[in-house]
């Protein structure tokens, strides 16, 4: 089993520690419920790093998972297998899934391995309604191999207007770049890896990180 | 959204008008434009409240690393870390700056 960034884990709050030594985790963390999303960071062996949504947006908190401690993993890409957006009671009507339901043929007819992140692949995952009027969709797409400049721009192009905002990650070996901005004109762009950001114009193709990077062993 | 504003010294250079970064979570866009005189105007809206201290911290840390041109600089940001921050100021200082070479 691995842990890569996005994925939610159910784990008891009370195994969770604090990221640096000598903290403690705040009482909404210890005394919440609800699974924990992997995050993009480095963890001592044994440790994956995770993020807690609080009820506000304000409340984040870091804070580190023992593998050993972990009830059950679900990743963006099985939320979108089953397709749930389908049934729905908002499909019709929140910006956010009608979005969703044209982007889901689209990345499928374009045989993308794509997953839900973000509010409302936590509210895919637990039935705990998330979406509200502002909500932004989150995508995830899996990308082991190389996707040219050019066909993120295609995808762009097609994806056109949407409903809402539209945030897409393409998940590299190394880390996760914004489609958006792979498509655009910039020589560099962001990428989010285990060890931080960095800029680069080959983010599939980089010896400087180690090969194990992006995936946890848990 | 908080806004926010920094006046700091800087030096007299041509740049031209820059733009980078990106619109999403954890993220933010960064546009430079030219100004006379000796000032950077840094314009900041940010989602993240009560953050005026951190921002603080990452223009300091950017001062120490390069010098700053006269320029109006406006930022929004979208709950990145002090991380990409950086990277993506020293990002649009280093285009604006690069392009005035090619000119």
């Amino acid at each position: 089993m691995n842990c890569r960034a996005h994925d939610l884990i159910w784990i008891e709050r009370g195994h969770l520690r604090a990221p640096l030594p000598g903290t403690e985790l705040p009482d909404w963390v210890v005394s919440g419920s609800g699974p924990v999303v992997v995050r993009r960071a480095n963890a001592d062996y044994g440790w994956i790093p995770v993020g807690i949504r609080g009820k506000t947006k304000a409340e984040r908190q870091a804070a580190l998972a023992p593998i050993n401690g972990i009830d059950k993993q679900v990743n963006p890409y099985s939320l979108a297998d089953t397709k749930p957006w389908l049934n729905h009671a908002e499909r019709d009507s929140h910006p956010v899934l009608m979005t969703l339901c044209r982007l889901a043929t689209l990345l499928n007819g374009h045989l993308l391995r794509w997953g839900v992140t973000g509010s409302l692949g936590y509210e895919f995952a637990t039935g705990e309604a998330q979406l509200h009027p502002e909500s932004d969709l989150d995508l995830v797409i899996d990308a082991p191999n190389p996707i040219s400049r050019e066909q993120a721009a295609t995808l762009i192009q097609m994806i056109g207007t949407t409903h809402c905002r539209v945030d897409i990650q393409l998940e590299t070996p190394w880390g996760a770049i914004a489609l958006a901005e792979w498509a655009g004109s910039s020589a560099q762009v962001l990428q989010k890896t285990n060890t931080g950001p960095r800029l680069t114009a080959t983010p599939w193709a980089d010896v400087r990180v180690s090969s194990d990077e992006g995936v946890k062993p848990c | 959204m908080e806004t926010l504003q920094f006046t700091r010294p800087a030096q007299a250079a041509r740049i031209q008008p820059a733009l980078v970064g990106y619109v999403g979570s954890g993220d933010l866009e960064v546009m430079v434009e030219p100004l006379q005189g000796s000032q950077a105007e840094i314009h900041i809206q940010t989602s993240t409240p009560g953050s005026e201290i951190r921002w603080r911290q990452v223009i300091e840390q950017i001062e120490a690393r390069i010098a700053l041109p006269a320029m109006r600089m406006d930022i929004h940001d979208f709950a990145a870390t002090p991380g990409v921050i950086r990277l993506r100021i020293e990002q649009a200082i280093e285009l604006a700056s690069a392009m005035e070479a090619q000119a």
